[in-house]
């Protein structure tokens, strides 16, 4: 396998974690996906992210107060501020960001063409890989969903589970209860194999099922006709939601690295090509780069936090990723909601 | 080896595509999968630029089975050389010439014209051709057979041609051409003694004629011309055409004043220039004045009948000549008026003429004159004497009642003479004259039961009396009924007289019995024609009857109405007279040439038209032999008559049309020789054969290079 040369693709629009890029504490992937539990696996990117994360200049979001609101018959005695009654013999109720309130939604591709991968796992003999040693854009998509649910988990926030190909295939709710984060876990390893990836269908349906404003972070190839994902982006987004993209790719999709003419065959069309990748490539990496290009002008077009991740990219670098975005949606939420009160 | 359908072999080219594939290296290795083929075009094979080629034994079997395959396709075929000669255009021929001998062909120099034709095509047959030669006027004559042809060497063909030929001209005969036609395509096609074909090349009638509008095609019409037989038509065409002829128009049945008018029918031939004729009627006795001549118009294509003034003076015959056109071979005509003579018919009876209820009163008018003959009925009673000249003359007696012993002696002498005599049975007494006639002891004759009314059965229609009424039109008898009938026992009837029955009565009793007795003939009517016995007389059936009963006791032999040149003459009757009357016969043609006549008394040798005589002593009576009318009818006729008959001309003007009909017979020969072989069965299968050998091998290759493959497959990972 050959390294692609000059890359004609765009790198990816949000270089924030450059910094924490640089940071020597990351794991490195291959040593990663040895983990052979789901659930560990999580547990060890989000314990390094968190052991390294002191060092970072950003802090933590946890349960914060926002207002006072005076007491009227009907509230909560609970919620009662009685020191601030204390003080000033008046009776005020506490309001605090909900903490349950952050409901987040992983939307797992598991189409076909996300079971391909040219990323070596000398240690592992996946069943679920095209090729075996091999992990695969959906080992490492279901990696990435799990570490979230258990960053998120330990947060105390609800995580919910949409794993879709052409349909939705598995919908677990958005909770925190014990053991939710367990089937989620299991549901994320269980999922099999789907089909043809469509975007838009499952984008309609999860955006019809939930109600409850939240994040959806989607993670897929999004190998497939972008016609509707624009539309289906922006009615999510105009329902409240805030959606995170984690366009995941494998380093041999984005440079073409073949040497051997072969039959290309498409696992989801089925259909076969034969394909000399010395002869083609350029055309191949300009039309990818087209593909990418369109899918930012998307993105950035309906306020959606677009993150491109290489199968070969370490974990952590995504979750800091996930962690920048969501401190800048609230960010952005707080300045709309000041400028609303101003207003 | 040759092919059917050669086009097919360019498929061959079809080997380049086995060969190319060999020589694409870059086939792909193997699958790979993709996640998407969104992004990636297909890409053209490359071509190994190394000329070293792979599995060269699977190469070799594709290319093998791509040629197999297109041999097939191309229909092969391998020439059998007998075949090929056969066909091939310069092949052997078998020609017959048919050379026309009739009348018409004596005009101008046709003749001469003819012959020159039949020597040139003579002279145009290659040593290899075969030749026969057949003259034909109403008949067809084999003047040189194909043996004697093949016999000859080839240097003296032409000399057997002259010598066949040395004494032939133009007969006065008629024209068959069907028949000659017939003959000749027979002729080309007879069997050998094995019972195959003599002959299969080219096979060609040539007819040298001036194929003449009358010319009889009749007999082409229930004739299947074989396919293999072509017909030339070499005709001879007369310079000046116009021709008119002329016939005599006879009547038999016209009685009196009609029978004595002459009426002439003028034809002008369709290609003559003229109309207007003059004919001349001589009286047969010439004597000088007496002639007459008429001016005719005949429109060219037409014919006229035109009535002589003044016939009584030639009401014995005349001599019709006919002036004004080119060909003069046909402007005679003879009218020969018959004698008329009188039959004696006796009727034994005692019943006036005028009595209704009795026999006689019906045979007054049964017998009504022709123009051949008048009929004297004479009535004689039982009892009277019998006029012995009356009764040697008379042919026919009826026996109305029973005659006396004097009568019955006379009648039965002049019945076993050869006259006939009609008994009619009206009683019972009746049976012992019929007894007595027939010299018999006894015939037991009674009356028979008849209920209501009786009705004839059991018609012998094979019978000369009744042949005339076997069509179905007219064999009804069972309209006639009779009230009373007498019963003859059969048994009495010795078997010597020959008795057979001609008609029976419901009852299957005889109703009409004929026996021979001598000579002569006795018919019994087991009935008769009087009212109190039944109907009989007033059938329509009634008076052909007892006019046939008296032409067949007269025995004289039917002539045709017209006598024309080759006709043979029955004049059997005129030996016979002769030899009663102790005189010598002598038939004469014109005044001075004698005939003779064959033994059974015809005479064939009626090779021209004119006046015969034949001379019994000092009686001279004359007939004519006409032309055939057809001959007249000169003009030629077109080629269309013949395809119409489904005669296949051989093409002589379009040498086109020969190589095309050539090319197509050259084409189903080959189809022909190639469905017998049917070689692309076996090409066929060599090439599923090949295949199947192929894909085994290429299995075979591709297991051991998979296994191969693998650890270098293993090898390739490891590199990456």
């Amino acid at each position: 396998m050959t390294a692609a040369p000059a890359n004609p693709i765009p790198a990816s629009p949000r270089s924030a974690g450059q910094a924490f890029r640089g940071s020597a504490s990351l794991i490195d992937p291959r040593t990663l996906m040895r983990i052979k539990g789901l659930e560990l696996r999580a547990r060890a990117i989000v314990q390094g992210f968190m052991s390294g994360l002191h060092r970072s200049p950003y802090h933590g979001f946890s349960v914060e107060f926002t207002e006072y609101r005076q007491y009227t018959v009907g509230d909560d005695p609970r919620y009662i501020d009685w020191k601030l009654y204390a003080r000033s013999d008046r009776l005020y109720v506490k309001r605090f960001e909900d903490e349950t309130n952050l409901r987040c939604w992983l939307l797992v591709d598991n189409s076909k063409s996300m079971h391909f991968g040219t990323v070596k796992d000398d240690a592992r003999q996946s069943p679920g890989i095209a090729m075996p040693g091999l992990w695969t854009k959906a080992d490492y998509a279901a990696t990435l969903a799990a570490t979230f649910a258990y960053f998120l988990s330990t947060q105390r926030d609800a995580a919910g589970l949409v794993s879709f190909d052409e349909d939705i295939r598995e919908y677990l709710p958005a909770r925190y209860r014990p053991g939710h984060l367990r089937r989620l876990m299991v549901a994320l390893e269980r999922t099999p194999e789907g089909k043809g990836t469509n975007l838009t269908e499952p984008l309609k349906r999860v955006a019809d099922l939930v109600t409850k404003r939240g994040i959806h972070v989607l993670i897929s190839d999004l190998l497939a006709p972008l016609n509707g994902l624009e539309t289906h982006l922006g009615y999510l987004r105009s329902r409240g939601h805030e959606v995170m993209v984690f366009h995941l790719l494998d380093p041999a999709e984005l440079s073409l690295a073949f040497d051997d003419a072969a039959m290309f065959y498409d696992v989801e069309s089925q259909r076969e090509l034969y394909v000399d990748p010395d002869l083609i490539r350029k055309q191949y990496t300009q039309r990818m780069g087209e593909h990418l290009k369109a899918i930012e002008v998307i993105c950035d077009k309906q306020g959606v936090d677009y993150h491109r991740i290489t199968t070969d990219t370490p974990l952590e670098l995504a979750l800091f990723d996930f962690l920048s975005g969501r401190q800048m949606i609230k960010r952005t939420v707080m300045r709309r909601q000041g400028e609303g009160r101003r207003g | 080896m040759s092919f059917l359908a050669p086009l097919f072999l360019a498929g061959i080219a079809a080997v380049s595509l086995p060969i190319l594939f060999h020589l694409i290296r870059r086939t792909p290795k193997g699958r790979m999968n993709f996640s998407s083929l969104m992004f990636l075009t297909p890409s053209p094979p490359r071509v190994t630029s190394r000329s070293r080629l792979e599995h060269w034994l699977l190469l070799l079997l594709r290319v093998l089975a791509v040629i197999l395959l297109a041999l097939a396709f191309a229909r092969p075929f391998l020439w059998d050389q007998a075949a090929v000669e056969a066909e091939q255009p310069g092949a052997a021929r078998r020609v017959v010439v048919l050379i026309d001998t009739s009348a018409s062909m004596s005009r101008e120099d046709l003749w001469s014209r003819a012959v020159i034709l039949l020597k040139d095509t003579a002279k145009d047959l290659k040593p290899t051709d075969t030749l026969g030669v057949f003259a034909f006027d109403r008949s067809v004559q084999r003047l040189l057979t194909f043996e004697a042809w093949t016999a000859a060497p080839p240097g003296q063909r032409l000399a057997l041609v002259d010598e066949a030929i040395a004494n032939l001209k133009p007969t006065q005969r008629g024209t068959n051409l069907g028949e000659a036609l017939v003959a000749a395509a027979d002729a080309l096609n007879e069997l050998d003694a094995t019972g195959k074909q003599s002959f299969t090349g080219n096979k060609q009638a040539v007819l040298i004629s001036d194929v003449q509008q009358g010319g009889d095609l009749k007999s082409l019409d229930a004739y299947d011309w074989p396919a293999d037989v072509t017909l030339e038509v070499k005709a001879v065409a007369a310079r000046k055409p116009t021709n008119a002829g002329v016939q005599v128009v006879t009547d038999r049945d016209a009685v009196g004043p009609q029978a004595q008018q002459l009426r002439l029918r003028i034809t002008n031939a369709k290609a003559s220039t003229k109309d207007r004729f003059q004919i001349e009627v001589r009286p047969l006795v010439a004597t000088a004045g007496q002639a007459e001549t008429i001016d005719v118009y005949v429109p060219a294509g037409e014919s006229r009948v035109v009535r002589v003034e003044k016939s009584d003076l030639f009401a014995a015959g005349g001599t019709i000549t006919l002036r004004g056109d080119n060909a003069a071979f046909d402007n005679e005509a003879w009218r020969i008026v018959p004698p008329t003579r009188e039959v004696t018919v006796i009727y034994i009876g005692s019943d006036p003429a005028n009595d209704v209820r009795g026999l006689h009163y019906y045979l007054t008018n049964v017998f009504l004159p022709t123009s051949g003959r008048t009929v004297k009925l004479t009535a004689v009673k039982p009892g009277d004497a019998l006029d012995a000249q009356t009764l040697t003359r008379a042919s026919l007696i009826i026996v109305g009642e029973s005659p006396s012993d004097a009568q019955l002696t006379s009648l039965c002498s002049r019945v076993e003479q050869g006259a006939t005599a009609l008994v009619v049975l009206r009683e019972n007494d009746d049976g012992l004259s019929l007894a007595s006639l027939l010299d018999l002891g006894k015939v037991d004759v009674r009356e028979a039961n008849v209920t209501d009314y009786a009705m004839l059965s059991q018609v012998d229609f094979t019978h000369a009396l009744f042949a005339p009424f076997a069509d179905p039109r007219f064999s009804d008898f069972t309209k006639i009924r009779f009230w009373k009938h007498r019963t003859l026992e059969m048994q009495s009837l010795p078997a010597e007289l020959k008795p057979h029955v001609l008609a029976r009565f419901d009852d299957a009793s005889p109703a009409l019995v004929e026996t021979t007795l001598g000579q002569g003939t006795c018919m019994i009517l087991a009935s008769s024609w009087a009212p109190a016995d039944g109907q009989l007389a007033l059938s329509s059936k009634f008076v052909p009857l007892m006019n046939v009963l008296l032409e067949q006791s007269e025995r004289l032999p039917r002539q045709a109405p017209r006598i024309e040149v080759g006709d043979a003459v029955d004049l059997s009757w005129a030996v016979k007279l002769a030899a009663q009357r102790s005189q010598a016969l002598i038939v004469t043609r014109g005044t001075d040439t004698t005939l003779g006549l064959g033994e059974d008394g015809m005479l064939t040798a009626t090779d021209e038209p004119g006046l015969y005589t034949v001379a019994i002593g000092p009686e001279l009576m004359p007939f004519a032999v006409a032309l055939s009318p057809g001959e007249s009818e000169t003009s030629p006729m077109t080629v269309d008559e013949f395809e119409k008959r489904g005669v296949r001309l051989f093409q002589t003007a379009s040498t086109a049309l020969i190589a095309s009909q050539a090319d197509r017979a050259r084409q189903m020969r080959m189809a022909e020789l190639e469905n017998r072989h049917k070689l692309w069965r076996w090409m066929l299968v060599a090439a599923l054969g090949i295949l199947a050998l192929e894909s085994w091998l290429a299995g075979y290759f591709a297991s051991r290079a998979g296994s191969a493959g693998e650890g270098a497959g293993g090898e390739a990972t490891q590199a990456s």
